[in-house]
């Protein structure tokens, strides 16, 4: 794997001026048209995953029917750190797909992405893309209304179990905290442990605050929260008694042993073996845990209880984007409608078993439950959008002070002084 | 050469063990800088092969200097250019002025960095040298010793990524081998390694992996030492501690003082076993371990939605740069001995 050090650093910029002062021809050729006849992608997909599988069918079928070859080429999941540097000066793709908050991160928030409203409204077998892509994803990828990115995939962030095993909770799952506390506590008094967490994945844990503080704040407020330039906003009581009420998750012992000290996936394996109940995680969870799961485990979804009034399921949109200097956007936008068509996209559903966009599509049996709770809970961003709007604050401010928290090494106070002290700074350096 | 010592140095030896003045109260010889001819002082000028040497002079040194500047002195410059602008790699550079420095003397998670590659500087650096001589004074006379040194140096062939996954399995709590053992020892729960001493574990880790590579190297060292210098240690009587301080190590001083420089160079560039072992398949470690190296590639390329401030990571590459800088000045100086010719 490349990683670029301190010298890689330094040298890619001399590449990047130096290709920038050897090619005149390329820089600014927001001019140059390609000549429509094919068009490159680079995706976020390795070549034998189902997506791909997908995708290139779907690449094939659209050269058959218009004519236009659809070059791919298999990037993985490092796509938008290989389109950066193109994007200064050098050969970009005329298409690319990533997850909404990457795509933010590299495209809009320097201005390089192609105002995707034109494409919104063309024609997919008589219907526009807006129809297909529902508005409550299609409404969470744009920058000042603009959309940037068109969604083909979606992510859904809650409770996973085995309905086999608890087919009481499958039949009415909990609404309230309270509900979900009261559960938990009949749980572990049976000698199960309720709850897995891989806690060496800070996003795991921040699953769980940020889940939680949705539910009792409503969505977009954590958001407000780490906008505050001194970090203190978090102290306000009301934030106070959810994340008292996380830090209740651990005193109480309802994480099953290893949460705190183990490494992915030794606990979720463990899960999906019988031995913890609930897993809050992605839509990813059967299929990434399917293969180790005991005989006649049923995935079965719950949205995370609130703490509030309101539950939410966060959500994630995996789509395409343009870039603005491509040379054959027309041609992308054409390709992205061919692909939205049932026949390809309901593909990402029964080949690649993953939710789509379209809720008009059947869905796997295993995220039935998921696809129910979106059409019936509003949805929200996962992390409410803090590592979409604000690169590095998770990394360097919340999860640090949180995966604390969920190992049960400080208590509220200790990762409000903690949160506080690193929001300002990364306030002080970031404006 | 080894296996032939001039009585000078047997003597010093024996004046240092057993305080009695060597024979004839020699001096040791020491080593005296020999004037190369040059091709450029007016004398070799005036001889045919001389000139000859000239003409040759910018041909040959052409493409190895031309290489140094496009590859080493170019981007460094640039880095340094960049360091004072905000970029983020894709729009025109913004002129900043010493901003990025100021902010950067200021902000906690770089200082922490900093700390951190400090600390991996001189703690594991002496831990490692330290482990390195005892191994070498242990196989110095141990049968069987080539084999030993192989096993050594094993941990720094394999792939960094790879120990890291070992020493996860290592380290996992509660069902890691090493808390597996303590718990058969001691009966108790062992620490939560990687959950609360995560940087202290990688610190160890980094010990073991250098310890080989600097055995090796100070073994090369200290086998050129003449064997007959220790014979006259038994003689005089010399304890183990003695033969080390005034035999090995003033020995092997010139070895030893460059592998100081290496570790110092390179325990900056250490990237990939803090990144594999601290992070997960998708994250960077968390900023608490993070090295400067590390942090470069935090506020550049890492995490899920990257910062790509270009010139913020290059003020933080400059200010190390100058740092080791020094250091290696102040290593060298601090390291200068007149070395003994045996």
């Amino acid at each position: 794997m490349v990683r670029y050090g301190r010298r890689g650093t330094a040298l890619l910029s001399v590449l990047l001026s130096g290709a920038l002062a050897l090619s005149p021809t390329s820089c600014g050729s927001d001019a140059d048209a390609g000549d429509g006849r094919s068009l490159t992608y680079w995706s976020m997909w390795k070549e034998n995953e189902p997506q791909a599988r997908v995708l290139r069918e779907a690449a094939l079928s659209f050269e058959r029917e218009h004519g236009v070859r659809v070059v791919i080429q298999w990037q993985g999941r490092d796509v938008m750190k290989k389109v950066a540097p193109a994007l200064r000066g050098g050969v970009l793709p005329d298409l690319v797909d990533q997850d909404q908050s990457l795509v933010r991160a590299t495209l809009v928030a320097t201005g390089t992405y192609r105002d995707l409203s034109g494409l919104y409204g063309a024609d997919v077998d008589g219907r526009r893309v807006s129809d297909v892509v529902s508005p409550r994803y299609g409404d969470l990828v744009r920058e000042d209304g603009k959309p940037y990115l068109v969604p083909y995939e979606v992510i859904g962030y809650g409770l996973w179990f085995d309905g086999a095993a608890l087919p009481e909770v499958a039949e009415r799952p909990p609404n309230t905290w309270d509900e979900f506390i009261a559960l938990l506590a009949r749980r572990r008094a049976t000698g199960a442990a309720p709850l897995a967490l891989d806690g060496d994945i800070s996003q795991y844990n921040a699953l769980w605050t940020i889940g939680a503080l949705q539910g009792a704040l409503g969505r977009d407020r954590v958001n407000e929260l780490a906008r505050d330039p001194a970090g203190v906003a978090w102290r306000r009581p009301e934030v106070r008694a959810v994340l008292d009420a996380v830090a209740g998750l651990v005193r109480d012992g309802f994480f099953a042993p290893g949460h705190n000290g183990s490494r992915w996936p030794a606990v979720q394996e463990r899960w999906s073996r019988g031995e913890a109940d609930f897993l809050l995680m992605g839509s990813w969870a059967p299929a990434e845990t399917g293969p180790k799961a005991r005989p006649g485990f049923r995935y079965r979804f719950a949205a995370l209880p609130s703490a509030g009034a309101q539950r939410y399921v966060p959500v994630e949109a995996i789509g395409f984007a343009i870039p603005r200097r491509a040379r054959n956007p027309e041609a992308a936008e054409r390709f992205v409608a061919h692909f939205l068509r049932d026949e390809h996209l309901g593909r990402i559903s029964s080949v690649a078993r993953n939710l789509t966009p379209n809720p008009a599509l059947p869905v796997p049996d295993e995220l039935a439950d998921l696809a129910e709770a979106t059409r019936t809970l509003p949805v929200a961003r996962v992390q409410d959008g803090l590592a979409q709007d604000f690169p590095g604050y998770v990394e360097e401010v919340f999860w640090p002070a949180n995966d604390q928290l969920l190992r049960g090494v400080t208590d509220v106070d200790g990762f409000l002084e903690r949160l506080a002290a690193r929001q300002a700074n990364y306030w002080k350096k970031n404006r | 050469m080894a296996g032939r010592s001039t009585p000078a140095a047997t003597g010093q030896v024996r004046e240092a063990v057993t305080g009695a003045p060597g024979p004839a109260g020699t001096r040791p010889a020491r080593s005296r800088r020999r004037t190369a001819p040059s091709a450029l002082t007016p004398l070799a000028a005036l001889t045919p092969l001389g000139r000859r040497r000239r003409r040759l002079f910018w041909p040959f040194l052409m493409p190895a200097l031309a290489l140094y500047a496009v590859f080493l002195v170019g981007p460094s410059l640039a880095s340094l250019w960049i360091s004072f602008h905000r970029w983020n790699g894709i729009s025109d550079p913004e002129p900043r002025g010493l901003d990025n420095y100021r902010v950067l003397l200021g902000d906690t998670t770089f200082l922490g960095a900093f700390a951190n590659t400090l600390v991996i500087l001189v703690g594991v650096g002496a831990a490692t040298f330290t482990l390195s001589f005892a191994l070498t004074m242990v196989l110095r006379d141990m049968r069987g010793r080539r084999f030993a040194r192989a096993v050594l140096f094993f941990p720094h062939i394999v792939a960094p990524v790879v120990l890291s996954v070992v020493w996860g399995f290592l380290f996992r709590s509660p069902e890691g081998l090493v808390n597996a053992a303590w718990r058969a020892v001691s009966g108790a729960d062992g620490p939560n390694w990687l959950g609360e001493h995560l940087f202290l574990v990688i610190v160890v880790g980094l010990v073991w992996v250098n310890t080989g590579f600097y055995t090796t190297i100070i073994m090369a060292g200290v086998d050129r030492i003449p064997p007959d210098l220790y014979e006259d240690c038994a003689l005089a009587g010399a304890t183990g501690w003695q033969r080390f301080a005034h035999v090995t190590l003033p020995l092997s001083w010139d070895v030893v003082s460059t592998a100081a420089v290496l570790w110092t160079i390179s325990s900056l560039k250490i990237f990939e076993f803090v990144y594999a072992f601290g992070g997960t398949t998708n994250d960077m470690p968390t900023p608490d371990v993070w090295n400067s190296a590390l942090f470069v590639y935090g506020v550049t390329y890492g995490g899920r939605s990257p910062q790509y401030q270009y010139g913020y990571a290059s003020a933080s590459a400059v200010v190390t740069l100058a740092t080791v800088t020094v250091l290696v000045v102040l290593l060298r100086r601090l390291t200068r001995r007149e070395s003994v010719q045996f």
